[in-house]
């Protein structure tokens, strides 16, 4: 009960605060938009909305399909408030050249979607409603995009000024992630293995990669320019390669790095800590070393070695945007170039496809570790 | 014995490595003799607009006022969803900070820009937003492993649930809430170095200015105070888990 109360209070936020910012050019601040400040029948509807939300929150049956259905109308309902604007533009004195952007209110309300839909998804016996109403409202916003109804939007404008550079430190930045984590994890499972294995050695593993994780991102970037400089400066061969002080191999090799600790530390808790007795069992069916660890300690330790990845991954998108300051491209370029020429509609071409991305993977990987976890394991997991 | 013996001298190591961090950061005349022997070409070595002791407090101070804010709003979220009248937002809360987790840092606090605009407020408000992530999960998860045995007895003894939450469940929580915040405080420091892009001051602005300038110098600078400042941090709350683990 009292969490329905919170998300409705969460929808009423929306309508109290700012939702839209109606900017003349790039440059000027612009005037906040509260949907008081549309025609009536827009902030009639959002009456209508804030009433229909407080019944549902108190009434007692079939919250989770009102929820969903209240969802879809509060979406359109903003849409609809920004197709208006869009189109009235000359109201505020914006019109050739004017831009919208996103407000506090339309934060917040993207926040009641994530909770109403939460909120459904945990209580409702359909488990595949929510997830309509999720594709719905997707396709919702796509259908809106194609309609115009972003085209005033700063943060489309400002992807339009730069579609092609956009898709190329896109794919940069991807690429630059996964092949960072690509080399950590050729040399971190080894390593987790080499860890597991020799008690000697495991403390020296742990203190070097957790000594590399404490450091500042942007200080160990900084800490791979010097000696890379002086390197490339005394074997000229290495810059025909493109190895120099900045660019590209000091981001790699400090993302590297980074990526390790994860991986190195899941594969050795997923090697060392598997129970004594399934060893000796397979000891007892008469594997040999190899075999046992063929198909005994591989198996059960993948799934662990795959979160470690998938931390590493998601921290490592993170980082390949800081790498951009040393001159690695990268998404990291919009947000930085944004920061440094004040336009907060660039950042966000930034940074929302840098956490788009992270969560993209993030689930991305959640899935493969389901998939990989043997079917023993799993039914193991479910009992207990 | 010889672990005692080793432990000291671990602890003796660490006394010389901090004597020799604070000269550094202190003393101007410290890093131009370190550095200046590495960069003989460069004209200026030191970053000139301000003193590196200066950006280092200001480094310290947004890392320490976000940190210690996020300590107990952390702390604060973490008890009221573990109480019955807080049970509903348990999964929410869960599922919220785990997803907010997976949002870089350097995502939430330049996010802050268009949101609050330039300067020290934003990133202190980014810092403490995202640290809050760590305290949190680590306190449900410190209060959920709380055996019930031990609430019961102490229940039983005629303690308040206030006396029971104080004596029983959070001291038996601790070792998970300090995890917590030295993941947060580590991840701040981290963080707050990119705080100079953003005119948060700090660290972050001798290394931006470096790179800017093509001054390695300064971007060594900087870099070094960041990274020795990450370490002690964590060399700190290494000595606290320490101490606080029972033997």
């Amino acid at each position: 009960m009292r969490f329905k109360i919170f998300t409705g209070l969460c929808a009423i936020c929306t309508y109290l605060l700012p939702l839209y910012t109606v900017k003349p050019n790039r440059i000027q601040t612009g005037s906040a938009i509260r949907v008081f400040d549309l025609p009536p029948h827009y902030w009639i509807a959002a009456l209508l909305l804030i009433l229909l939300i407080i019944l549902i929150v108190f009434t007692r049956t079939h919250t989770d399909i009102f929820f969903l259905l209240f969802s879809i109308a509060f979406m359109s309902h903003l849409l609809a408030m920004l197709t208006f604007l869009q189109n009235n533009l000359v109201l505020w004195e914006a019109a050739q050249y004017g831009r919208i952007s996103f407000s506090a209110g339309f934060w917040v309300a993207l926040l009641t979607i994530y909770l109403l839909l939460s909120w459904a998804y945990r209580n409702s016996h359909y488990k595949t409603l929510p997830a309509i109403a999720f594709i719905l409202i997707l396709i919702g916003i796509s259908v809106f995009v194609l309609m115009g109804c972003f085209r005033h939007s700063a943060i489309l404008l400002e992807f339009q000024n730069r579609s092609e550079k956009f898709l190329q430190e896109l794919l940069h930045h991807i690429s630059l992630s996964l092949s960072a984590v690509g080399t950590a994890t050729l040399i971190g499972i080894p390593a987790g293995i080499w860890a597991a294995r020799s008690e000697k050695y495991r403390n020296l593993i742990f203190k070097v990669v957790n000594g590399v994780q404490t450091i500042p991102s942007l200080a160990l970037f900084g800490l791979m320019i010097a000696p890379l400089a002086l390197i490339s400066q005394q074997f000229p061969v290495l810059r025909t390669l493109g190895i120099a002080g900045i660019g590209n191999a000091p981001a790699l090799i400090a993302l590297t790095l980074y990526s390790l600790l994860p991986i190195i530390r899941n594969t050795f808790t997923g090697i060392y800590y598997i129970e004594s007795h399934v060893i000796s069992a397979a000891t007892g069916m008469g594997m040999s070393k190899s075999q046992k660890f063929r198909y005994v300690e591989l198996p059960l330790a993948t799934p662990m070695m795959l979160t470690g990845i998938r931390m590493s991954l998601v921290q490592t998108i993170g980082n390949t945007a800081v790498a951009a300051l040393i001159g690695a491209g990268g998404l990291g370029t919009f947000i930085f170039q944004g920061l440094g020429q004040s336009v907060p509609d660039l950042i966000l071409l930034g940074v929302i496809p840098v956490i788009l991305l992270s969560v993209l993977f993030d689930r991305l990987f959640h899935w493969a570790e389901h998939i990989v976890t043997p079917k023993g394991v799993r039914l193991a997991w479910e009992v207990t | 014995m010889g672990g005692h013996l080793k432990s000291r001298t671990r602890s003796r190591f660490a006394l010389l490595c901090i004597v020799a961090y604070i000269l550094y950061i202190t003393l101007p005349a410290v890093q131009s003799t370190f550095l200046s022997p590495l960069f003989p070409n460069l004209q200026e070595i030191l970053y000139p607009r301000a003193s590196l002791l200066r950006l280092f407090a200001e480094h310290l101070l947004l890392v320490m006022l976000s940190g210690a804010s996020a300590f107990f709003t952390g702390i604060l979220l973490g008890i009221a969803v573990t109480r019955s009248w807080g049970r509903e937002f348990l999964q929410p809360i869960q599922d919220l900070t785990a997803l907010l987790q997976t949002f870089p840092p350097v995502a939430v606090l330049t996010l802050a820009v268009p949101a609050v605009g330039f300067g020290f407020t934003p990133a202190y408000l980014a810092l403490y937003i995202y640290s809050i992530l760590p305290i949190v999960r680590n306190t449900i998860t410190g209060l959920l492993s709380v055996s019930p045995t031990l609430k019961e007895a102490a229940r039983g003894m005629g303690m308040t649930p206030l006396q029971v939450l104080m004596k029983a469940e959070l001291p038996q929580a601790f070792p998970a809430i300090l995890a917590g915040t030295r993941i947060s405080i580590i991840i701040n420091i981290g963080t707050s170095t990119i705080g100079g892009v953003i005119g948060a001051g700090g660290l972050g602005v001798a290394i931006v200015a470096g790179l800017v300038r093509d001054n390695t110098a300064f971007v060594l600078q900087g870099a070094i105070a960041a990274a020795g400042l990450a370490f002690f941090a964590d060399y700190l709350f290494e000595t606290l888990e320490r101490r606080r683990t029972p033997q």
